[in-house]
Order: C-alpha cells, then structure tokens, then sequence
C-alpha cells in the first residue's frame, strides 16, 4: 500500500489530505505576526504619553530577556533563578565595551549576548547534572557569587557607586537625546529607543521561534516532558540542556545590555534575587512554553503597576501622599493588588494570560468551523 | 559467525552498595529474531533492560560487571543516545510519550538521531505509521490526550522512527484491554518481519512466548531457565508458573 515517494511533495495515498484548518493555520499566524509588527511600529505615533512610552520600553526589553527564560523553563523545563546574573554579565561586558572601549552599538550587543551565552554554557554542565528544586537553588547561588563580584571588581563596576552604561549612539548621535536632523528632532527619545528595543525583540522572538520549531527544540521540549525518555529515544539530554543552557543566558545579557544602556548608569544593586523572580514571574504569569505568553508576561508585569497607579487616583480611601503616615497609599496598594492579579491569573488559568486570551479566539474559531461545515 | 544483533554477557547490576539486582546474567538476541524475557516482579527484568538502554545511572544503578553489545560493538559504557545511534531502540514501560508534543513532534523526536532531511523523515515517518495506522488521524493531536493502546502504539512508533536492528519493548501490554494487547502482538510480529530483532520484557507470558523463538527466565536476578519458546511452552514449572493456574489478563490464545 505505501510506495517509495519520489518527490518530497508527493503525497502518498497512506497519507490523509491535509485538513483545510490544518493549512490555513501558519497564514493565519503570519497575518497575527505581520500586525502585531505593525501596531507595535505605529505605537511612537499613536499619541503615547512619555510615561507610557517609558513604561512601553522596559516591558520590551524584559520581553527579550523573558523569551531567553521561556528557552531554558518553557522549553527545556529547567528552572533558572540565574536568570539576574546573567544579565548582570551582558549589561558590565556592553558597558566596559561601550564606555571603556569606545566600541560602537553594533559590537557591544552582539557581545553581550555572546559573553553571557558563554558564561551560561560555562556554569550548565554543572547545572545538568541537577534537577528541579534543586537545580534552582543552584541557579540562586550564581546570583550570590554575582552579588559579591559586582561588589568587588570596582575597575569594571563601578563597585556600589554604579557606573556609566554603553550608549547607543548611531550616526554620531546618542539616542538617549532622541534622533536629530539639524535643528529639528526627528525622534524622541522615546520613539528611538522604542524602536531599537523592538528591533531587538523581533529579531530575538523570530530566533525563538526558529528554535522552538526545529530539531533542536523538539529535543529541548522532549527533555522538559521525560527526560528519561529523551535520552532513550536518542536525545543527548545533557547537550540538549547546555545549549538551552547558553542560548537562555544569550538573550538574558542582551536584555541587561539594553536595560542599563537605556538607563544610562547602572549599581550593581540591580542584579538582586528579585530581578530573577521577576522575571519568572513574568514567564509563569504570561504562559509557560509559549512566545506570545512570554511577551504578554513582560508587558503585563511592567504596565500593571503603572496602571494601578493611575487608577489609585480616582479610589477615594488612597493617599495620594506617600510620606503621609498610615493608610493605603497607591504604591502599597499596587503592590497588594499586583499580588492579587498573579494569584487569580494562576488559579483561573495557570496556563497563564496567553491561554486565557486563546481561549474566546478558540471558542469563536470552533463555532465559525462548525457552522461552516 | 553472524554477529547478534544484541548480547549482554555476564552482567551483574547494583543499585547503591548493597543491593544487587542482577547477578552475571547472559542474554544473546540473535538477529531477525524475537527473545522475550520473562520473569515475576523483581526478578530484575527491568534492570536489565536499563542496563541494554543504558539507563541505570539515571536510576541510581551501576553495571559492576559484564558486556553489552549491539551488532558487536560494545556498548558498555556508553550514553543512551549514543547506543541509539548504534541501532538500539526502546520503548519504555509505561509507554513515556513526551505528553506535551503532538503525535507527530513525538514521531520527529524518536528520528533524532538520525537527522533526516525533510523527504526523508517523510519516507520514515510513512513507513512507520503503516503499522499504526490508527495514529495517522491523530498526528496533530497532543500525545498527553491519547488512549493507552495509542501512546503505546506511538511509544513503538517513536522507537522505530530511528530505524533501530534491536528494539527493547518493556511490557508493551501493560494495562491495556485483551484485543488490544492483540493488536500490538501483531505489530510486534509485523516489525520483526520486516528484519528488526526484538527483546521482549513481558509479564503477559503466553503473549511473549506465543511470538517469540527464543526465551529467558530471570527469577531473583539470575537466569534461571532459557530455550527455545516452544519448549518453554511446554516446560510444567513454566506451565504452573506463568501459564496455567490463572490465565493472565489479556492473555492471547496459542498459536
């Protein structure tokens, strides 16, 4: 019944046609792609305020660096508490390479990126030999270790005074001023810095995506559901969680290279414990395995603050005052509500916002399919 | 001298320091042929096939003594992924599908080893599924969502995809309903038809020896009795033992 295929295209009676659905699936997620490019493109002119836009930015950078999380938790199921230390590794190599060196844009991120890729790759062979709670209490020390050296290797940062970060200067102009032609401003400093930020992000999320779909990321997927049972298939499981290991830190330096250039001086405070949580928590909150759940984590983290924060004005019980002593202020209630929010996003949904907004696309899509036929 | 296709050669197996589970077992699978393993709980059947698949320091365990070959070369010390690279494949107890991958991100995963191009992974893939055909609707279907006969038919499925000479099966009928345990028999004859060698691990022992030509018995980390199937059949400590006195769940009539 089943004969040799001569051509890859050929298909072979053995093999069911391939559902309508089925082919319409990867247009219908280059349509979603091609927008979200554009809206996220259009968003420097849509009237943005400055806060906003600020707001806009970090939530862009974290997205790179919880897309790197995503790598190593999502897809590979390693927890990573390291996450901090290796941003940590990307922001100290672009600024000593930005500052020190005088090397330009393009250098110090790639090396960023690079350096802590490496220092990943460097401190996973010991972390594969770990597993679950394990391995995040060893990943917690790196944060530790990191603490002590930022402290202590004062030439390179600054010790606990902080130091200057790599600007991104393109055509002889520090975006941190926004983006002049003459006399006139072209761009804010907002809607530069937008821009590379996103810049950034796509091309981080279109590696992502190439990773999740490859060989390499079914093996990193098959050693997150059994790892046993990766190995056994023919998976090297400890390759497979090196790799993930670097490629996880990669994106992690190269969202801290961008966070301290874009705020211009940086402490080694910065690098705490909490700086990794975050980030977990944005992975967790947004959907774990997923790069839209990764992005919506980041934005939803960094905007919900801010948007409790604006809403605490028209609450009539808060202070608007944060030295007036006792009562609710907006920032303490931010924090409490903020709890609130993650807590009701995991016992709703624990697949995270990316599921919870799938799920009325998935509805509508099934009821338009079932009436269509 | 044809070379087997799989020989573990006085092993003996320890898991920490005092318990051992196997003690200079000697087990030959001759190629194109079916060997099934029989034995009660804890006679140490699925340490031996852990040795086979390498899997015994993952669970603590250590070979102390002995040789495992694979088409003669000697796989003793080896990795897991890389004696699937020497042609050994297993699908493991308790079928371990990656539940969170579709049917066929499994099958691709069970290929790794052999990085095939597209057209290739397509012509395997094909070949494969034409024993299953049951899974061929459910390719875009997560693994996690499938029947117990299913994931046991995509566990095979995935072993196969690496286009294994030996593949371990550790208790294929394991909690499955009679006709399907039916089912995968004939998918088991069927692929060792068409040239793989099997070892077979199985509690379901008129099943195993109703297909195999060849049988082992461990019982307390030792080989206690081996020959041909047929005459295992017919040996009364067998009979009484693993036959007779209560036919087993899903046991499948002689042939």
């Amino acid at each position: 019944m089943t004969t040799t295929v001569s051509t890859p295209e050929a298909e072979s009676p053995a093999v069911p046609p391939v559902s309508s659905a089925a082919r319409r699936r990867p247009r219908r997620a280059l349509v979603g792609v091609l927008l979200f490019v554009a809206l996220m493109a259009a968003v420097p002119w849509l009237g943005v305020s400055d806060l906003w836009m600020g707001v806009g930015i970090f939530a862009l950078i974290a997205a790179v660096g919880t897309l790197g999380l995503q790598v190593i938790m999502g897809f590979t199921g390693q927890i990573s508490m390291g996450h901090a230390a290796f941003m940590a590794v990307g922001a100290y190599t672009s600024a000593w390479l930005g500052v020190e060196q005088e090397q330009p844009f393009w250098i110090w991120l790639p090396a960023a990126a690079l350096v802590s890729g490496f220092a990943g790759a460097l401190f996973a062979p010991i972390a594969v030999r770990i597993r679950g709670l394990y391995l995040a209490v060893a990943t917690l020390a790196l944060v530790f270790i990191g603490a002590y050296v930022w402290d202590t290797w004062t030439s390179v940062t600054g010790g606990s005074a902080g130091r200057l970060a790599a600007p991104v200067v393109i055509n002889g102009q520090d975006l941190l001023n926004g983006y002049w032609s003459g006399d006139v401003q072209v761009l804010t400093l907002f809607q530069a810095w937008w821009y590379v930020a996103l810049a950034v992000l796509l091309v981080v999320m279109v590696l992502t995506w190439n990773i999740k779909r490859s060989r390499l990321g079914r093996a990193m997927m098959a050693v997150r559901d059994r790892d046993l049972a990766a190995g056994v298939v023919g998976i090297p499981v400890t390759r497979t969680k090196v790799v993930a290991f670097g490629i996880s830190s990669a994106f992690a330096g190269l969202s801290g290279a961008l966070l301290t250039a874009y705020m211009g001086y940086f402490t080694p405070g910065q690098w705490s414990l909490m700086l990794s949580v975050d980030f977990i928590a944005m992975v967790v909150i947004g959907g774990l395995g997923t790069i839209s759940g990764a992005i919506l984590g980041a934005f939803f983290f960094k905007a919900m603050p801010e948007v409790i924060n604006w809403l605490a004005q028209y609450i009539p019980f808060i202070s608007q005052d944060p030295k007036v002593d006792g009562g609710v202020t907006a920032p303490l209630l931010s924090q409490f509500l903020y709890g609130l929010v993650i807590v009701l996003v995991l016992i709703f949904e624990p697949r995270g916002l990316y599921a919870l907004l799938r799920k009325p696309v998935d509805a509508l899509r099934a009821r338009r399919e079932a009436g269509v036929r | 001298m044809s070379v087997l296709a799989l020989a573990v050669t006085g092993v003996s197996v320890r898991y920490g320091a005092a318990a051992t589970a196997l003690s200079d077992v000697t087990l030959e699978v001759p190629r194109g042929e079916i060997v099934s393993l029989l034995g009660p709980n804890g006679a140490g059947k699925t340490s031996l096939m852990r040795a086979v698949s390498g899997l015994l320091p993952a669970h603590g365990g250590s070979l102390v003594a002995g040789s495992v070959q694979v088409l003669g070369h000697d796989v003793t010390g080896d990795r897991p992924s890389a004696r699937v690279r020497r042609g050994l494949a297993q699908a493991l107890e308790g079928r371990q599908v990656f539940p969170d991958l579709t049917v066929a991100e499994n099958l691709a995963a069970g290929g790794f080893v052999r990085h095939y191009k597209k057209a290739a992974a397509q012509e395997v893939r094909e070949r494969v599924l034409h024993h299953f055909p049951q899974l061929q609707v459910l390719m875009e279907r997560k693994a996690g969502y499938l029947s117990g006969g299913e994931q046991q038919m995509l566990a095979i499925g995935r072993a196969m995809m690496s286009q294994p000479s030996v593949l371990l099966l550790d208790e294929p009928s394991l909690g499955l309903a009679p006709k399907i345990v039916e089912t995968v028999r004939d998918v088991i004859l069927d692929i060792n038809r068409e040239g793989t060698s099997i070892l077979l691990v199985e509690q379901n022992a008129a099943m195993a020896l109703s297909i195999a030509q060849h049988g082992y018995v461990l019982e307390g980390g030792r080989i206690v009795k081996s020959g041909p199937a047929a005459d295992l059949r017919a040996d009364p400590d067998i009979v009484s033992l693993y036959l007779g006195v209560m036919p087993t769940e899903g046991a499948v009539p002689h042939v």
